[in-house]
Parts: structure tokens; sequence; C-alpha cells
């Protein structure tokens, strides 16, 4: 397949519904940009848009049972089934249940083919409202749970990844801004930011903190990419000279001073930490030295981002899109592999409170739109600009993994029975197209049913097994993450009658790939 | 550096501050609210020191008073930064100082990149269950952060490097080359000294020194000014002290005590006036650092800093957004002829600052009258029309209100409005619980808040609390601790408008039938009290006869001025201090100087030092 033509016509502009919509890219993108030593051929790339609440009702959240034409026991008493994602007529759109779903013409087979849907994780035990618990640090939650105060925190995933030396490599570091985007919308300046890591991460010691975010894609794109500079004929120049290693003097006498505590010296050297990746930072190069691809992108119109609680489609979904295509631009830039966005905003024209009268009174009439929109507006939109073929056969989508998660499972709170939507298959490390749903149907293991009167729901797999088959695809070792005598990535407890229900080998085998997705 | 492997941290960086029952479940305004909190005295910043209370506990509550044991302190933040206010404001003040002729030149490139500096986002509590508020608790150092001081620093230098002449004078660019040291010399003490809020060792002048070793040139300047802008002591406060009165205790010199009361009073630098009692050491004197005090405190920079506190302390915040509710043909039957302005958020949450603004200006008034004022602060037509008063000329005396009805801090819309056609009793309850009485409120029992309760239209406010709260382990802490105190409020509705009646409507707006305000309850200001009491006068009474709206705001203040959490046992004599000068009868000046008088606020006490 051809390129050009189909990079910049086939999928940007449908990406953009034939709209004026500002892209990240001319339609005259070079083909050559996309040769073996450019862009993602780098490596893989994750991004993470995370949204509050979820309680969406399982028929209406995933694929009937009836596309769950596969099954297996995959441990004693627990049974897992699945099935090809199958694209259906639904509400005059094309899509696997009610809210993913999107126009005919934009979720094609060949995007189902490489999307996902996961059914079945679970934190097990109760955990209220958490900002957190996404990518890993459940700790960071607002306090609702006995279960889960003041429990031990941990660095997010992509925190995690940014920082591992089997991520980025030294030689690619040279070219990369930001080891991690950390943003999202509502809120302060930051926007909701999930990403926490430790105060000084490259030596993985002193506190857990959530990062600082970015809410703007202009400023996103400043950061990450700045200004593009001509493609040079000849040699690229040599980096810049290291310069803050200059300014560290005072840095070093101040630690050495004896009325420094030992407080005040850590958090001096979280400081110190700081300014070496900021040397390093100052030392990459502009981007188009190394991609020809980059050199098309260009600087998104919207600045800023919305504020909780500013609600609506029209409202998010400009800034959305044009975050998105910093993403897009970012990685044809090769200035940055890991993405993760926050979003608290509600994509419904519903104005009041959202929270309160919609959610938690289960309203899923309102509910559902907003969540659709969501999946359109936000992850098939980006996979569809990313789904662009450098290679026979290969996009770029096909290089990263896309995830979607929600805050709680079929009901809002409650962390049990959650459900992952991702697009891409993280360099062949994923193997999509499927609907993977790992509950354990012969249990009501939640007991919900009898303490409150509500459906019955059932365990699956650990949520933290996903973070680990995460941190794998992106090729973090266990060894790297993993502590002595855990499983999975994040906080070890279990509640409620999990011990008790669980299949053998759920718990320990957490560090694994998830089965069915990854062909194992 | 030490690993945290295994440590246990606490932190909450949720977009939500919840407490919940049955489907009632509140959520701050969306922000990613930041901590760097540490259950174990380590040392990035925060402190969980949040008054001795489990956040697995059941509720707990806030006593009125504290207990002062002899000579015990709470140790200070380790390397505080200076929050994203200060830094900017510092800088501004540092280039308009150090600039001279250049200073517009320089401040239209740096004010861009200062607008990039991190917002600071306030921290979870040490215990979850408490309101996370006061930004200036927010001590995380990340590379965002990082980028944006390098940046500001390195486009002042280039900056006042290209204006160099303009910055040094002539000896910059004059063709004389035997005057360059004595030319940097000059600029080093003048801009080195006031960045770094202490006078200069050799060490430091020979360092400044070295970025201009080949001469005075647009980049060695450059140079020299990020050198000094990037220097630890300019981003944070970093203080080493004098004399030891204790282990680990000493007292602040001159310059570190004239450091502490400008970025607490002025949000910045130290100004003129105060620098030069710093440098003769007239600030050590007791009567002139108390004077200082009062001038700072009285400043009109000042006023600012006392907005971020009690916007932060009373959480205004919080308030919801009004934007397009003429779509919603509910919301406009509801607001009627009040429908909002697309600035009565804005105009509300000022009229609220108005009030403590009032009451700080006017040396009679005492903090209770926060709580008590019956005038309004109205200054524009929207909120002073809620309100049914003429609009305040913001000079004379504000006018009356309504009599019987509305009072204090507690009556102002900004506190009273859901930016909804109902009102929200639960969550003014949970706000007033912990907000302005402090206590601790435990967690739901698990799995309470998933049952969704429709809202039922045929129902008062009050009624559908009541309702989503009655069952069994929800009502434990609703109907005691929470619901009544919002009840209490219930004589205002949804625009914060006062009500003798509710109307209730369907959803095209139909008034399906009126029901009268209940809004006597039981509040329980003090645990176990079961006097009830109306309306929002009654709570008011309730409140400052408990006098835990006093103890409560030593807390927020202390946070505040200390940026750091409170320690019930370590900070129990500077909390009761406070507390009792709030309770005394003082103006609500003398409340807000209290601080800087006690003596500890001149002393730097830290942890172990090996």
């Amino acid at each position: 397949m051809k390129l050009g033509s189909t990079l910049a016509r086939r999928h940007f502009l449908k990406a953009a519904g034939g709209a004026t919509l500002a892209l990240p890219m001319l339609p005259s993108l070079d083909t050559r940009a996309f040769g073996a030593d450019a862009v993602v051929g780098k490596g893989r790339f994750l991004v993470t848009y995370t949204s509050d609440h979820g309680g969406i009702l399982r028929q209406n959240m995933v694929p009937p049972d009836s596309d769950l034409t596969d099954k297996r026991m995959h441990y004693p008493g627990h049974e897992i089934r699945w099935g090809k994602l199958v694209g259906k007529s639904i509400d005059g759109e094309r899509g696997v249940s009610t809210v993913l779903k999107a126009p005919t013409s934009v979720l094609t087979d060949r995007l189902l083919s490489r999307m996902m849907v996961v059914r079945g994780l679970d934190w097990p035990f109760y955990a209220g409202h958490h900002g957190g618990g996404h990518l890993g640090n459940i700790a960071a939650n607002a306090g609702n749970s006995p279960d889960i105060m003041n429990v031990e925190a941990f660095p997010t995933i992509d925190e995690v990844i940014a920082w591992s030396p089997s991520f980025y490599t030294a030689s690619e570091l040279a070219g990369i801004k930001m080891r991690n985007v950390a943003g999202g919308s509502g809120g302060g300046g930051g926007g909701a930011v999930r990403t926490f890591g430790y105060s000084n991460p490259a030596d993985r010691s002193g506190n857990i903190v959530q990062r600082s975010g970015i809410k703007s894609p202009r400023d996103l794109f400043d950061q990450i990419i700045g200004k593009i500079t001509p493609t040079p004929s000849g040699p690229p120049p040599a980096p810049p000279k290291p310069i803050v290693d200059r300014f560290l003097e005072p840095y070093k006498n101040l630690e050495k001073n004896p009325r420094m505590s030992v407080q005040d010296k850590s958090r001096l050297n979280d400081w110190m930490a700081r300014l070496s990746e900021l040397q390093r930072r100052l030392s990459v190069q502009a981007p188009t030295l190394r991609s020809a691809a980059c050199g098309s992108v260009t600087r998104p119109n919207v600045d800023g981002g919305p504020t909780y609680p500013d609600w609506g489609i029209e409202r998010i979904r400009p800034w959305l899109s044009a975050m998105n295509d910093v993403i897009v631009a970012a990685l044809l830039c090769g200035s940055t592999r890991i993405f993760t966005f926050g979003i608290v905003n509600n994509m419904s024209e519903y104005n009041d409170d959202w929270h309160q009268k919609v959610v938690h009174a289960g309203d899923q009439p309102k509910m559902l739109p907003a969540t659709a929109a969501f999946f359109r507006h936000v992850m098939v939109d980006l996979a569809t600009k990313l789904d662009v073929e450098y290679a026979p056969g290969r996009s770029l989508l096909d290089e990263g993994l896309i995830q979607w998660s929600q805050e709680a499972g079929t009901y809002t709170h409650d962390t049990h029975e959650m459900t992952m939507v991702t697009f891409g298959g993280a360099g062949g490390f994923f193997k999509p197209g499927v609907y993977l749903d790992l509950t354990n149907r012969t249990t009501n293991v939640t007991g919900k049913k009898d303490a409150l009167g509500l459906p019955e729901q059932w365990y699956g797999f650990l949520y933290r097994q996903w973070l680990a088959t995460v941190l794998l695809s992106m090729g973090i070792p266990s060894s790297e993450w993993q502590r002595g005598g855990w499983t999975g990535y994040g906080l070890q407890l279990a509640k409620e009658n999990f011990a008790k229900v669980s299949a053998p080998g759920i718990v320990s085998n957490a560090s694994t790939p998830l089965p069915v997705i990854t062909g194992t | 550096m030490r690993s945290t492997v295994g440590k246990i941290v606490g932190f909450t960086a949720s977009a939500m501050l919840m407490l919940a029952c049955t489907g009632e479940v509140g959520r701050s305004s969306g922000k990613g609210s930041k901590g760097d909190l540490d259950l174990g005295g380590d040392a990035s910043g925060g402190r969980n020191n949040g008054g001795g209370a489990s956040g697995s506990d059941p509720s707990v509550e806030r006593k009125a008073q504290f207990q002062c044991k002899s000579g015990e302190v709470g140790a200070d933040a380790p390397l505080r930064r200076l929050t994203s206010t200060q830094y900017r404001n510092m800088i501004r003040d540092l280039v308009s100082f150090t600039a001279k002729d250049a200073v517009a030149e320089t401040l239209s490139v740096v004010e861009p990149l200062l607008a990039k500096v991190p917002e600071d986002d306030s921290p979870q509590a040490p215990d979850a269950s408490m309101p996370h508020t006061m930004r200036r608790l927010d001590q995380v150092v990340d590379d965002l952060r990082i980028q944006a001081y390098y940046d500001v620093s390195r486009a002042a230098g280039d900056v006042m490097g290209a204006n160099r002449t303009k910055v040094l004078g002539t000896c910059a660019s004059d063709s004389v080359t035997g005057n360059d040291t004595d030319c940097l010399s000059a600029f080093i003490t003048s801009f080195g000294e006031r960045a770094l809020r202490r006078p200069l060792t050799a060490t430091d002048r020979g360092y400044f020194l070295s970025f201009s070793a080949a001469g005075i040139t647009a980049k060695s300047v450059s140079d020299l000014v990020v050198a000094i802008l990037f220097a630890p002591e300019v981003a944070s406060q970093v203080e080493l002290g004098g004399a030891a009165v204790g282990t680990n205790r000493f007292t602040l010199t001159a310059h570190e005590v004239a450091s502490r009361l400008s970025f607490h009073y002025l949000q910045s630098m130290p100004d003129n006036e105060l620098w030069e009692a710093a440098r003769s050491g007239k600030i050590l004197d007791e009567q002139e650092f108390r004077r200082q005090v009062k001038r700072l405190a009285g400043s009109q920079r000042a006023k600012a800093t006392f907005d971020e506190f009690f916007t932060d302390y009373l959480q205004l915040g919080e308030l919801r957004s009004f934007v397009d509710k003429e779509n919603d043909v509910l919301y406009r039957a509801f607001a009627s002829r009040d429908l909002p302005s697309p600035n009565l958020r804005e105009n509300m949450i000022e009229e609220a600052l108005d009030l403590t603004r009032h009451h700080l200006a006017d040396n009679n008034s005492k903090f209770s009258d926060l709580f008590t004022t019956e005038r309004s602060f109205a200054r524009t037509a929207d909120v002073a029309k809620l309100y049914g008063v003429d609009i305040w000329d913001g000079k004379s005396e504000p006018p009356m209100l309504p009599p019987g009805h509305r009072i204090g801090i507690l009556g102002r819309a900004a506190f009273l409005a859901s930016a909804s056609a109902t009102t929200n009793p639960i969550m003014k309850g949970v706000k007033i619980r912990r907000t302005i009485l402090c206590d601790s409120l435990g967690p739901p029992p698990p799995g309470v808040a998933v049952v969704p309760i429709p809202t039922d239209p045929e129902k008062s406010a009050r009624q559908m609390a009541t309702a989503r709260t009655e069952p069994a382990p929800c009502s434990v802490c609703h109907s005691e601790l929470i619901n009544p105190l919002g009840f209490l409020t219930e004589g205002f509705d949804g625009l914060g408008r006062f009500r003798s009646e509710e109307p209730l409507y369907s959803n095209d707006g139909t008034v399906l039938r009126t029901v009268p305000v209940d809004d006597r309850a039981v509040p329980q200001v003090l645990f176990g009290d079961t006097r009830e009491v109306q309306g929002l006068p009654g709570l008011v009474d309730a409140i400052l006869e408990s006098g835990k709206a006093e103890s409560c705001f030593a807390r927020h203040y202390l946070r505040f001025a200390m940026s750091r959490w409170e320690d019930d046992e370590q900070d129990g004599c500077l909390l009761e201090h406070l507390r009792k000068v709030a309770a005394g009868g003082g103006s609500m000046r003398e409340v807000l100087e209290s601080i800087a008088l006690d003596s500890t606020f001149r002393q730097r006490i830290v942890g172990p030092t090996n």
C-alpha cells in the first residue's frame, strides 16, 4: 500500500469527519519519512485516556454474550470466554455495544481488527472515587473507602515505563523532549493528572508525588516539539553543550551545610535530579533532524482546555481532537512515546450536577450518549489518526497501545468487573480484534445481590494483571517493577470474598500477560 | 538518598473529594489535587500531621481547644518551595528592582513564561476524610516546574544581557576593561543579595563572577542572571538560621525572618523597607518586628494574600459555574427573573471575599463577625438582586440585609448556591462539618454508594436527602452529623435566595407543588448536643457557642502560613495561641497577625541532621 495518499487523505481527513479540523500534518507528508529509522520504528508507544465514574451497565458497555464464541477453562473453576469483535448496526452507526460505536465510515473492519475490549478486571476491594487506580496508584483516592485509606502508593505505570532503561535507550533519549506527557481536562492548570511518580524518579526514591500536567494542546506542542527547523543537509550538528551543570554549585554547597536536615537534603537531592533531567532535555536536538515527517506537523490552534465542570460535546471535542493531533505529531517527531490524560468533563449536553444527579442516580439514558461520545471523539478519533501505514500492512497504530480506562466498573464507585477498551497492538505484543470476557460466571462473587439488591457481579482477573501486561507490552521486564512476593502491578490487596472464591492462579499469575489477547 | 520501597506513603490526587452514603457523593471541582504526603517523616514536602484522626476511623470530632505542652513545636516543612504565586511575584519584583531601564522589556518577555509555571494544587490531607483546601501545601517539584524556572531565568537573562548597559550601567559597554570586575561585582551584590535574600559570601561572589571571566558580554551577563535566578535559595525558602535554641531548633537570621514575613504577607521577597530592616538587623528587635508585621499585614499586597487564604479556607473555588443555564428549561423556570449572568459565579465569590476584606479593614471587627454580619457586600446587580438589597459602592457602610435570615459568611450565595434548581443539603452539611468545624467524617461503608436512587420530583431537597441516606449504614453519619447542618441552610435556594417555600418542578419547568421549607434540625455541632435549632441564625449560634470555628480556623491558618499540615501534639501551643486570639475578641487583622507574633515564627525547627 502506498503511503502518501493513504496517510494524508484516507485516514487523516476521515478522522476529521471531512471537516476543517486542524491537522497535525499536511497532506504533502513525505512517504520517505516512514523508513525504518523514522518515527515509531524507534519503539512502542502508550497512550492512556482515563474517564471518571464508569457505571455503564454491562449490557451497554460490552458486546453481547453471543459474541463470545470461544471459551476455555483457564484455571480450575474459572472459565474465560472470547470472540472476534464484530461490528453491528447500532442506532444508525456501527459498533460492538451501545457505547462502543461510531459512524459506519469510521469504525471500519480494519479499525475493529485493531481494537480490544477486555471485561472483568478487578481491584478486589471497595475503592469509591479514585484518580490513581487507572494506572496503578490506587492510594490516590478520595478517601471514600476504609479499605484503601493510607495504603502504599506506587508510581503509575507510565512513570515506570518513562524512566525504565528498557524503554528509552540512551541514544533515543537524545531526542526525547519529555519522557511522558501528563495532562487532562478540568481543575487547575494541568487538569486532572493521573500520573504519579517518585519525587526522584531517576533514583526511584523519595515520595510518590503527583506530576504537574499540561492542559493546553498548544503548550504541549511547544514543550515537546517546539520550533520545527528545516532538515539540514549533511551530518546533524552536535547537540547543544550541556549548561545546567554550571548552575549546580550552589546546590552542592547547600547540601554540605550542617544545618540541612536529612529531610532538607533528600528534598534537595530530588531537586538536583530534576536539574539533571532538565539538562538532558535542553540537549535534545530539534525534531526534524531525526524525522522528515516531523517537518510537516503544525502547531495546534487550540490553547487552554476545559475546566470542570464544563460539559458538552462541542465544548470538549475540539480540545480532545487537538490533543490527539499533538499525540500524533509527537510520535511522528519522535519527541515522546508515552501520554496520559485524565478527562473529568462529561461529553453530554446535560447542564446540571452530573456527578450527583446523573451518575449517582444511575441515569443510564444520560450516561450512555456521553460515554459513546467519549469513545467516538477520543478513542476512535485517535485510533483513526494513528492508523497510518508506514509499511505494507503495518500502521502506526500497530506499534503502540491506546487504552481507555474508566474509574469504576458496572456500577460507579465499584472497581469490580471493570472494562478496558484499547486500540493497537503494541508492536505485535497484543493480538487485537478481540472481545475478552474474564469474568467467572460460576459464582456471584461479590454477593452484591443479597446485600444491596444489585444484579450479580462476577470476579474476573486482577486489574493489576492488566497493568503488568501493559508494562510487559512496552518491553519493561518484571524484574524492574516486581517486588518480592508480589504479583501484578500495584496494591497487593484483596478484600471481600475474593480469596475465598477466586481460582488458584489468579493471584499467582498476575505478573504474566493476560491470556488470549496476547496469544497465550 | 533513601529508597521508599515498602514505605507507606499516603496520598490522594483524585479529582474527587467525597463523602458518601447512598448515591450522594461529593466531588471537588475536578482539579487534579496533588500531594506529597508522608506518613513516615520523609522529606519531599508534605507531612502527615492531620490531627490524629485515622482515616479508617469513623467520624472524629475535633475539639474546640488544643493542648499546649510546653516546649513542643511542629517541625517546619523541609526546604519549603515558594508557591507559584510567590515565585511569580518575586521574579517580577526582582526584575523591577534590577533591570532598571530594561524593566519593561524584560517583563514583556518573562511574563508569558511566568504563566507557564504550574499552578499549585491543594493536596489531599493525610487523613483523606478531611478536605484538601490549601494550595500553599503543594510542595511538589517536578520536571515541568523546573523547566519553567529555567525558562524564566534564561529569558530574563537573555533580555538583561542584551540590555546590559541599561542594567549594569555604562561600565558594561565602555571600552575600559579594567572596571569590569567592579561593574559586575556591584551588580552581583545588588541583584544577588535581593534574589538570594541574604548577604553573599565570598564563595557566592567567586561563583557568580566566574560566569563573566571573559568579560562583560550579552552571553556572560545572561548566564550570570541565570546562575543567580536558578540558585536553590531563589525558588525555595532556605533557612539555615542563627543561634541554636535547642535540639534541632534555631533562631532565624534577620534576613530569614524578613523573608518569612514577606513571603507570608506579601507573597514575594522583602520590600525595600523590610530589606533595610533585615540588613541593619533591626528586624530582630521586638518592637520593630511587631511594627513590620502590622505594616505588612495591612499593606495593599496582603489583601491578595488574604484573598487566597479565605478562598482556600472557605473552598470558594468549589462553587459551580452558571454558564449556559438559560438553555435549561427547568433552570429557567427556577431562576425566573434571576437567570444567571455569565459572571454570576465570580460575582458571588467576590462578594464573599468582600465580606472578609471589609472585616479585615475594620479594626473593630472580630473573627465572630465573619459569621454574624447582617450586611450585604454585593457590588454587582446580580448578587444584590438575589439578596434583595441595593448595590454596595464598596466605600460607604454596606447595606443591611433583610432581617432575620441571611447572616455571615455561611449566608453568602457563594457558600449556598448549587448552580442547580435544587439545593444539595448533604454536600452543604459535609462542607460545614469539615471546613468550618474541621471534624473528620469517616468514609461510607463499602459498597453503599453504588446504589442509584433516582431523583423524585415530588420530594423536597430535604426529603430526597433523607430518603437517600436513611438506610441503616448511611444514617449513622448522615442523620446526625451531616444532613442536619445542610437542612439548617435550606432557607436558601440553589441561587442562594432566601425562601420559606420550596417549589417542586417537573423536568419541563412546571411547578408540581410547593412545600414549606423545614429548616429546623439538631446540628450536633458538638457531638452529642441534642438541642434543636432553626435556620442559619440558629446554626451560626451553635457554631459560635461551640468554639469550634475558632479552633478550625487556627488549623487552616497554620497550614496556610507554614505550608504544612498541623500536628495536634507538636503544634498544640501554636494552635491554641491562634485559637485564643480568634476567640478573644481581637480584630480580624490581629488574628491574621498573630501567627507571626508567636515566637516560633522566628525559629526554624528541623528534623534530624544526620
